[in-house]
């Protein structure tokens, strides 16, 4: 997936506002990015979230066609609204 | 073009604010991509969608990312802008749909009526709105403009009134030409009437943008305090209001359509502009043929500037067969149009 520069730099900067994406100090015109702890937290947390989706479609292929559970809202990790 | 320069260029869709930040590395990769590929739409669209975006968030309309007393200042700011776009949209309507009743047939005016009537009780309603809402927030306007912040709003104001007296000059040296011009020149018959007309028309736009301008720099410095909240009260009322608006024109607009297609639609019945016209005749001009529903197809010295005053008023004397002729008696003068003959009888002729 290639990003246009308009969305990428969007996105750098809500997650910088966020606090979950710091620059680095750079002479260069193209500045280094690092995540931040607190970023790394909701990464870890987002993807053991698309983990557990990943298994649980992957049981249901695997077990047959049993019984769905009645749909709820997950409580996945937010970065606000965009 | 140059990929340093395109990239410029294309950076300037963002707010200035944001480029102090951002903007150099952006534009370093905005230039890599475009030395990549010179011809790519896409990142181009992709980077002016990204400013649009920023600059929607920065000025608290979308996201969190401004407090949320900002975002209803932005909020109130939007409105006004859409008032002066819907002031300007609204004086062509007026003028494209002025004496409508007596150019349609009378078959097909039962369906618009009660849209047109609609679209009129929602602009006084959102005149109402908008002129509370500016009697609510002038006081706290003067005062700002009155202190250091001044210096920021000068040019746009100094701006805003130098518009304003070129269009009155230009207003007054109009009417005062075409006060002089034979009728048939002076309603349509020569082609330099249009030019004339959308100058006039130019002046009058620029005048209401550069009055937004100056009123968006000042509001933008005016202290959030509950007289800007019950402002923004209003503003939902100003909105709701041109969205009927809206609406109303264009239910007036397509049920007259649908209502008299083949009127609507005809390839004749123009006819020369100096000829004379009834409404029981219906020898009206289709919408599409003449780009008016006026009963003699549109010319925009008549507009505004050229109206005619009957005897009681002091203007010039118009028999009522020569009004008749013109088509102009079919309705009553409005309020402002009284006023403005028995000031300046060079309005009339």
């Amino acid at each position: 997936m290639r990003l246009g520069p308009g969305t990428l730099y969007g996105a750098i900067t809500r997650l910088e506002r966020h606090g979950l994406l710091e620059p680095l100090g750079s002479d260069d015109r193209r500045r280094p990015y690092r995540i931040t702890p607190a970023g790394e937290a909701l990464l870890a947390g987002t993807l053991a979230a698309l983990r557990r989706l990943v298994d649980a479609g992957e049981a249901r292929l695997s077990g047959g066609r049993g019984s769905l559970p009645a749909p709820r809202r997950a409580a996945a990790p937010s970065l606000g609204p965009a | 073009m140059k990929p340093r320069r395109s990239a410029e260029r294309l950076l300037r869709c963002y707010p200035p604010r944001w480029r102090v930040r951002y903007g150099d590395e952006l534009a370093a990769l905005v230039e890599e991509e475009l030395a990549d590929r010179p011809r790519s739409i896409m990142v181009r669209v992709d980077v002016v969608r990204g400013g649009f975006v920023t600059r929607l968030r920065e000025s608290g309309l979308t996201g969190d990312s401004v407090p949320a007393a900002e975002r209803v200042r932005a909020g109130v700011l939007l409105v006004g802008a859409a008032w002066s776009l819907a002031v300007v949209a609204g004086a062509a309507v007026a003028t494209y749909a002025e004496r409508w009743a007596q150019a349609a047939p009378a078959r097909a005016r039962s369906a618009p009526a009660p849209a047109f009537y609609a679209v009129q009780v929602a602009a006084w309603c959102a005149v109402a709105a908008f002129a509370a809402g500016a009697v609510l927030v002038a006081p706290a306007l003067w005062s700002r403009l009155r202190d250091a912040r001044w210096r920021e709003t000068r040019p746009h104001v100094a701006v805003a009134g130098a518009s304003s007296l070129v269009t009155a000059g230009a207003t007054v040296a109009l009417v005062t030409w075409v006060h002089r011009l034979q009728p048939a020149i002076r309603d349509g018959a020569q082609s330099g009437d249009h030019v004339v007309g959308a100058l006039w028309a130019l002046l009058r736009v620029v005048t209401v943008a550069a009055f937004t301008v100056a009123g968006i720099a000042a509001l933008r410095r005016v202290p959030l305090d509950s007289r800007l909240l019950r402002a923004a009260g209003l503003a939902v009322t100003v909105a709701a209001s041109l969205c009927a608006l809206l609406a109303g024109v264009v239910t007036w607009w397509a049920s007259l359509a649908a209502a008299s297609a083949p009127w609507f639609a005809a390839s004749g019945g123009a006819g020369p502009s100096t000829a004379s016209w009834s409404p029981s005749e219906h020898r009206s001009p289709s919408p599409r043929r003449s780009g008016s529903l006026e009963p003699r197809g549109p010319s925009p010295l008549r507009d505004g500037a050229c109206r005619r005053c009957p005897p009681r008023w002091g203007g010039g004397a118009v028999s009522p067969a020569a009004g008749a002729g013109h088509g102009w008696w079919s309705s009553s003068p409005s309020a402002v149009e009284v006023a403005v003959g028995r000031l300046w009888p060079a309005y009339c002729w």
